[in-house]
């Protein structure tokens, strides 16, 4: 016990320091937020690989790195080097650390915001105590008690109802050179789209350098009835970096959720996405490509539960793996008895380009009605010799033969980014992670 | 331009190729006929550089230089093409994106400037017109769901993208209607030519009505039994291989005077 004190020390510290410089931001009802999240922190501690669903995934060196959080402003979520930054897209942009200049994307008006979660909160409108740290629960996650605990900014996104966003909006976390070594940050972003309300969401991680620092992230959305968004959640963080992120999606009904992940980069990335299909009829679909070489080693862990009946989900999740890499896939699709008539398709492929790689994929079903379709399935695989030689015979060298083949795997998940500029820039940057 | 000297190959274990001579000049065609499994492919496979099939006697020199020495892709950009019996379905690569790729590493080996994407798609529609190929297929990701003939022609037309200076076609003429054998047919004739050399691998005399071979080879058992003229097809085509199966432990003496020995 008292080596964890020792080891929560630091936090504690910083929680304190944070509690001083945001007194007043969202009142009494969100230092109360923070203060419960912090004790459920103090309680868990960081889960070690005894935890089931921390198996394969080791928290080990990123609780021996005791890192901190800066005491400054938006030190929660202190960041700026951003690796996603492609030209070309008409966005309402919010970048962090917040620079001032896009202190309002021309997002305020009756029926939206788009903004700093830290202004929504002063701000104190009815949607941000209604859903802010209601879905993402931290009762039993260590890593989101954390995030709650230093719950200080973010992006904010609210759409009243039929309110449809032509341009995405594009939060941008990067990190900042001076933090990107020895920090952790803690970005919260908070969208919730009223009824028949439709819009796209990018989400950005990135940093760059060697420097051993944390971003440990968290996301709810909330999509009321026939409510639409795209998501595209894509993680590039520098390379002593570890990445924790957390996606909860609480889906009403006929809402529509399209979330494309990307995982690559950082020493360590974890990302889970959440979907509560809480409404009938609703719609959800998770797509992601991970991308590890070297001694990288990325997790990826959905959940998809089913509460009412005539909802639809769709998964697909393919991995491109090299040197000594390591990945790790758990998808979870859980059927709620009332949930009948669901339809729930899921799929894992990977590409191995190296023999010392390793992946762990898991399904796993637990349906509790019994007019449902469910499948899943999971392939592992080589680059296929048959391919690379039609190639080379036409002239194309190995190396660009394998690389051509490797994007056309990838494409099957990457041609889902609309954005034609931001699919390109993510598709050269991510995959040459691979070192091919 | 080519010579095939005593060529020797096997696969797990198993000897498929044994001793095959053959000499093609340029401005020549050569036709292999043989029943199935006597080796057609194989050969087909080991002049464009399939290292699962392991040469283990023999040479090959083409334009002088040592083929079996050479890289699959720097056979290519030297010239050498291969149409596949089997072409591969590539799901997930762009059939324009590959092939603009492939015209480029060939420029680049000649020190040519790279095609840009307009500059090559121009070409690409005139030479699509030429084997009637429709344009939507070249959208597709490469081979992907094409049908057996779809296939055939795709192949056909990347040569004439390539522009080769020898054009192996493994039963290219297989799977292939009337009127599309006709414009395959009539793309092997327009890509003939005094520097150019064509070895066609067919089963059928059709389609050497519309490309008309200077030499006809039979294979059988992994060895080259007799060589003729384009009378020795239709002779084929009569009275199949079972003559060839009775004397096929005899000396390849037709393909023996091609060639100068081993
Ligand atoms: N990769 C391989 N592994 C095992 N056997 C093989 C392999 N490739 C070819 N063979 C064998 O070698 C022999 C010759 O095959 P090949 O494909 O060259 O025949 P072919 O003359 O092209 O026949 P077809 O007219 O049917 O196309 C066959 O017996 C075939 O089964
Ligand atoms: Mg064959």
């Amino acid at each position: 016990m008292s080596q964890a004190a020792s080891e929560h020390q630091g936090y504690l510290e910083d929680f304190e320091k944070l509690n001083a410089r945001v007194s007043g931001n969202g009142g009494g009802w969100a230092g109360e937020l923070r203060r419960r999240a912090m004790e459920r922190f103090r309680h868990l501690g960081f889960p070690s690989t005894r935890h089931e669903e921390w198996k394969y995934t080791s928290l080990e060196p990123l609780r021996k790195a005791c890192l901190r959080t800066p005491d400054v402003s938006g030190g929660a979520v202190a960041w700026r080097c951003d690796r996603f930054d492609s030209e070309g897209w008409d966005r309402h942009a919010l970048t962090f650390p917040w620079d001032g200049a896009n202190a309002s994307p021309d997002g305020d008006g009756d029926d939206l915001f788009i903004g700093r979660l830290a202004t929504a909160m002063e701000g104190r409108p009815p949607w941000v105590e209604a859903h802010l740290g209601r879905h993402a629960d931290y009762d039993d996650h260590a890593l989101r008690a954390l995030n709650t605990a230093f719950l200080e900014d973010g992006g904010a996104v609210w759409l009243g109802p039929g309110r449809v966003l032509e341009r995405p909006v594009h939060m941008a976390f990067a990190a900042v050179p001076e933090h990107a070594s020895g920090g952790i940050v803690h970005p919260r972003t908070l969208v919730v789209a009223g009824a028949g309300s439709r819009l796209t969401l990018v989400e950005t991680y990135s940093g760059s350098g060697e420097g051993v620092y944390c971003t440990n992230a968290v996301t709810e959305i909330v999509l009321e009835d026939d409510a639409e968004l795209d998501h595209y959640r894509l993680v590039r963080e520098g390379g002593g970096a570890f990445h924790l992120g957390t996606v909860q999606v609480h889906q009403a009904r006929n809402s529509r959720y399209r979330s494309l992940s990307v995982t690559s980069g950082g020493s360590m990335t974890r990302v889970e996405i959440n979907a509560l299909l809480d409404g009938e009829g609703a719609d959800c679909l998770l797509q992601g490509l991970y991308v590890a070489g070297g001694t990288q080693h990325v997790d990826n862990r959905t959940a998809i539960e089913h509460a009412r009946p005539h909802a639809t989900s769709r998964e697909l999740y393919k991995g491109v793996l090299s040197g000594r890499s390591r990945a790790v896939f758990n998808g979870k699709i859980v059927v709620r008895k009332e949930a009948q008539k669901t339809d729930a398709q899921q799929s894992n492929k990977n590409l191995m380009l190296s023999r010392d790689a390793e992946i762990d994929s898991k399904p796993q079903l637990e349906i509790l009605a019994d007019d449902v379709r469910c499948s899943h399935g999971t392939t592992i695989g080589q680059l296929e010799e048959d391919e690379l030689f039609y190639l080379r015979s036409r002239g194309l060298n190995e190396g660009l033969a394998k690389e051509l083949l490797v994007h056309g795997f990838a494409g099957e998940v990457l041609d889902g980014i609309a954005i034609e500029p931001l699919r390109e820039g993510v598709e050269n940057g991510v995959l040459s992670e691979l070192g091919i | 331009m080519l010579e095939v000297r005593n060529l020797h190959a096997r696969v797990e274990g198993k000897e498929i190729l044994r001793g095959i001579d053959l000499t093609v000049a340029a401005g020549e065609v050569h036709a292999i006929m043989g029943p199935n499994g006597s080796g057609k492919s194989t050969l087909a496979q080991v002049l464009a550089g399939r290292d699962t099939y392991e040469v283990t006697a023999g040479e090959v020199r083409y334009q002088g230089q040592d083929l079996l020495d050479m890289a699959p892709e720097l056979r290519a950009v030297e010239g050498v093409f291969l149409g596949f019996q089997y072409p591969v379905e590539i799901p997930g690569l762009n059939s324009l994106y590959f092939l603009r790729a492939a015209v480029n590493a060939g420029r680049a080996h000649r020190g040519e400037e790279e095609l840009d994407a307009m500059d090559f798609m121009a070409l690409a529609k005139e030479r699509m017109q030429a084997v009637e190929m429709g344009e939507d297929l070249l959208r597709r990701p490469v081979n992907a769901g094409f049908s057996g003939g779809e296939k055939k022609r795709a192949e056909i037309f990347q040569m004439t993208m390539l522009e080769p200076t020898l054009a192996i076609l493994d039963e290219t003429d297989s799977g292939l209607d009337i009127d599309a054998l006709k414009v395959v047919a009539q793309g092997i004739n327009l890509f003939r030519g005094p520097e150019r050399a064509i070895i066609l691998v067919t089963h059928y005399q059709r389609l050497l009505n519309y490309v008309v071979p200077d030499v006809v080879h039979v294979i059988h058992n992994g060895r080259l039994v007799k060589s003729g003229g384009k009378e020795l097809a239709r002779e084929l085509e009569d009275t199949g291989y079972s003559w060839v199966e009775e004397s096929a432990g005899e000396e390849p003496a037709a393909a023996a005077d091609r060639s100068q020995g081993a």
